[in-house]
């Protein structure tokens, strides 16, 4: 059995070098989570903070706003990551006044873990330190690895373009597939808004087939977990000083055509129960008719011009609250 | 827990390496709670189903072993549990089928009685372990085993993780004696189970993965396809079948040979074979050999009996037995791989083939010897492996197809288009299925390479050649296998496909 063990160790060791160096390679890769984290640690002096999904990534643009803030939304982010983050990042934020909670219409129904993007879930905790909510992710390897969490592909990618580098020039290109080097750069700005560009032609089927998409994610068993966690969010801020503002950003009319209306009006109640339990502002654009087909890029998602548009409106109700803390 | 998972990568290792630490006494519990671990990866709850026809399996065959036992009354406990166990198969199985097929029949004679579908995930490996506790039962009321007194021994047999979920499904005299078995740590035993666990990954990761994709876009809507791409899917779904099954097989042996068990093997260069009744004996042995021992070969015992003339309407007797039991056994064999209309049609067509074969026998070597085939010998050889793999393939059409109007279009439309030739734009065509070029290449290249290692083993074993080898060679090999997977493998965790049986 010892000659076995010495063998095998010997066998694994080049396996683990290649391992260990696609583990450093793959750490120093640059996806939003690392890029919003180091933007964030730029601006100490962040007096507002905006999170939620990508919804939120793409219509809160800090430029539009008086006083220094940061969107620190991301894609199919939860309520509970954002409460996460709030209680992970607030303390390296000494000057913020005001945190901002977009509620769309799935937020109270949803939840990563179960969602189509669940490895997300893995991102959350490898670069903010925010553990799985379900115990049989937090046991998943891809919490500690980048190795795991890229996968394969990642790895042989790099290989490919080692090998790459070493080849003649005819031969160059043979190796690699379609993919590049590393994943694409994330596009946000320094303040972590993500610009959109381009208008979309508002399609009724459209609008329903995005509906469609988020009903299927949306889940009644988690609408208690979701508003314990908004409650202890309104809470943490309340103790700290931080005013608590709840939004529900504007959608395309092909897309609140075709909600299911018992599911808004509900989550309406609750929001506005909260908000009244609480003494907190509550903005509701979802049907607002300031915002037309050309402020978006889908029937969910505003453009950088409806982004704008949404930024100032937003500006009016959170300066007051920054400069005269009312 | 999917043998391709990261999850298996830490569970192996650490079963194994505990499995050896362990005093033998306590080694049949760690197996034990292992196993119940790797299944319990899937639904937990389920494993309360595998604990109920285990309980009452064991009993049966202890009862049917009581002193003085009356044969009727051991018949009784025989069906008591065969019965119980099909039952558990049909509700889990076979039951939503038979509604839907009721509801069709109910509907075109305007029956009003409506039933339920119950819409349940089917507990993974149900077919495979159910067959594996008949055959237990079967052989103790034969006589044949002895009925195993321990609970958690039996508990094992019916259990045992490597070869849980996808077989090879285990006859209890070949099983069920080693887990009394001392295994000592053995060196060449155990690198020749890591080497054949490794092939087994390569095949499925590398080749059964990578095929998919193709298969998967042109069965997934076969309308929108003729002639090339039907044929490359096909194709490539035999050859993904293959390296999907025999990979897990591989896998299953390996893994039980470390820990000094030996499985039944599964797969024997079935794509080599001559014949169809060849090739069936040499796919999937252990299901073809439990439907031979448990159904073909009773029903053609008991149809015989019945049976006293030498003919029935012109047809030797002989003949009819081998006709109603292939029948039978091929239709259940079809229906055992999945409650869909199609593989009770590949089924048939399986036992129409072998029928065919045998009632054509003396006819087609009349044929061979008047165009003097034999002088021949090489190319009769090769001749005769393409037919049966040509046969094979028309098969796997209704196998993978979702329907049977599907796989009706996909047979008909296999050569549509073919008599332009294989224009750069039906090369377009094929780039258009899922993979690219790279991706066709090495699927190509990597099938050319496992058909030459099996053209190899012939003649000769793979293991012994290597182990004649120098190490440098045989850790370039292991290296070339470990990086293809590493490089070329495709990991989305897609599940072995006789996982769904």
């Amino acid at each position: 059995m010892r000659r076995f063990i010495i063998k095998l160790l010997i066998f694994l060791a080049p396996i683990f070098v290649v391992l260990a160096c696609a583990e450093i390679r793959l750490g120093k890769v640059k996806n939003s989570y690392n890029t919003k984290l180091a933007l964030l640690k730029n601006i100490p002096g962040c007096e507002a903070l905006f999170l939620g999904s990508s919804h939120a990534l793409r219509a809160f643009n800090p430029e539009f706003f008086s006083h220094q803030s940061f969107n620190m939304g991301n894609t199919s982010q939860s309520l509970y990551h954002d409460s996460r983050i709030l209680m992970r990042f607030a303390p390296i934020l000494p000057k913020l006044k005001v945190v901002v909670f977009p509620i769309s219409y799935f937020s109270l129904e949803y939840n990563l873990e179960t969602a189509l993007e669940s490895w997300r879930t893995f991102f959350y905790r490898q670069y903010y330190g925010i553990p799985a909510n379900n115990w049989a992710m937090r046991c998943d390897i891809r919490n500690y690895s980048k190795v795991a969490l890229y996968g394969q592909n990642a790895i042989s990618n790099q290989i490919f373009y080692f090998i790459d580098a070493l080849l003649p020039i005819s031969a160059k290109g043979l190796l690699r597939a379609d993919s590049t080097r590393d994943l694409p750069l994330p596009n946000l700005s320094a303040n972590g808004w993500m610009p959109c560009e381009g208008a979309w032609l508002p399609i009724d089927k459209t609008g329903k087939y995005f509906v469609e998409q988020h009903h299927n994610v949306m889940r009644e068993k988690f609408r208690q977990s979701n508003i314990r966690y908004l409650r202890k969010s309104i809470e943490f801020s309340l103790q700290r000083g931080i005013t608590p503002m709840l939004v529900t950003l504007p959608v395309s009319y092909t897309y609140s055509n075709h909600i299911d209306k018992s599911k808004y009006l509900w989550m309406q109640e609750r929001i506005r129960g909260l908000c009244t339990e609480y003494h907190i502002r509550y903005l509701n654009y979802f049907t607002d008719r300031r915002f037309g087909p050309e402020d978006f890029s889908d029937p969910d998602h505003l453009n950088s011009k409806g982004s704008e548009k949404l930024s100032r409106i937003l500006n009016k109700e959170i300066s007051p609250v920054i400069t005269d803390g009312k | 827990m999917l043998f391709n998972s990261t999850q298996f990568l830490f569970f192996f290792p650490i079963v194994t390496v505990l499995y050896f630490l362990l005093p033998h006494r306590f080694r049949w519990q760690l197996l034990l709670l292992a196993s119940c671990a790797f299944y319990m990866a899937f639904i937990p709850a389920y494993i309360l189903i595998l604990l109920v026809t285990i309980v009452i399996d064991y009993f049966a065959a202890i009862l049917m072993e009581t002193p003085g036992i009356s044969p009727k009354k051991k018949r009784t406990f025989l069906v008591v549990s065969i019965w119980s166990t099909c039952l558990v198969l049909f509700v889990f199985k076979y039951f939503d089928f038979f509604v839907i097929n009721y509801d069709a029949v109910a509907s075109f004679f305007g029956w009003n009685l409506h039933i339920s579908t119950l819409k349940i995930i089917l507990p993974i490996g149900l077919s495979f372990h159910t067959f594996q506790s008949l055959s237990y039962v079967v052989e103790v009321y034969r006589g044949k085993q002895k009925a195993e007194r321990h609970f958690g021994i039996y508990s094992l047999y019916v259990m045992f993780y490597p070869q849980l979920v996808a077989g090879p499904i285990e006859r209890p005299q070949n099983l069920l004696h080693q887990f009394y078995e001392e295994h000592l740590f053995d060196y060449q035993r155990v690198t020749d189970g890591l080497k054949l666990m490794l092939w087994g990954m390569f095949k499925k990761i590398v080749i059964a993965d990578r095929l998919a994709v193709v298969v998967s876009m042109v069965y997934g809507n076969p309308q929108g396809y003729t002639g090339w791409p039907l044929i490359l899917a096909t194709v490539f779904f035999t050859f993904q079948i293959y390296c999907d099954f025999s990979g897990y097989s591989d896998v299953a042996i390996g893994a039980a040979q470390v820990m000094g068990f030996r499985l039944m093997d599964n797969f024997n260069r079935p794509y080599f074979a001559k014949s169809i009744a060849q090739f069936w004996s040499r796919w999937h042995i252990s299901l073809t050999t439990w439907f031979r021992d448990y159904v073909f070969l009773p029903l053609s015992y008991a149809v015989s009996r019945k049976i006293k003339s030498d003919r029935v309407c012109l047809i030797k007797t002989e003949f009819l037995i081998y006709m109603i039991g292939i029948s039978a056994t091929w239709l259940l064999t079809g229906l055992w791989h999945g409650a869909n209309w199609t593989y009770v049609v590949w089924g048939g067509i399986n036992g129409i083939y072998l029928i065919f074969s045998l009632g054509t026998q003396r006819i087609r070597q009349s044929l061979c010897k008047a165009i003097h085939l034999k002088r021949y010998p090489t190319f009769h050889k090769y001749l005769r492996i393409g037919l049966t793999f040509s046969l094979v393939n028309i098969a796997w059409i209704f196998f993978r197809a979702s329907s049977i109007p599907d796989a009706w279009y996909i047979l008909t439309h296999l050569f549509q288009g073919l008599h332009s030739g294989f224009k750069p734009v039906g090369l377009g065509q094929l780039l258009q299925l899922g993979l690219t070029r790279q991706g066709l290449c090495i699927a190509m290249l990597s099938i050319g390479f496992m058909e030459l290692i099996h053209f190899i083993q012939r003649h000769r074993s793979i293991r012994h050649m290597l182990t004649e080898k120098p190490i440098w060679f045989r850790w370039a090999v292991y290296y070339a296998l470990v990086f293809g997977i590493v490089l070329f493998g495709i990991f989305s965790e897609r599940q072995f496909i006789y996982f769904q049986f």
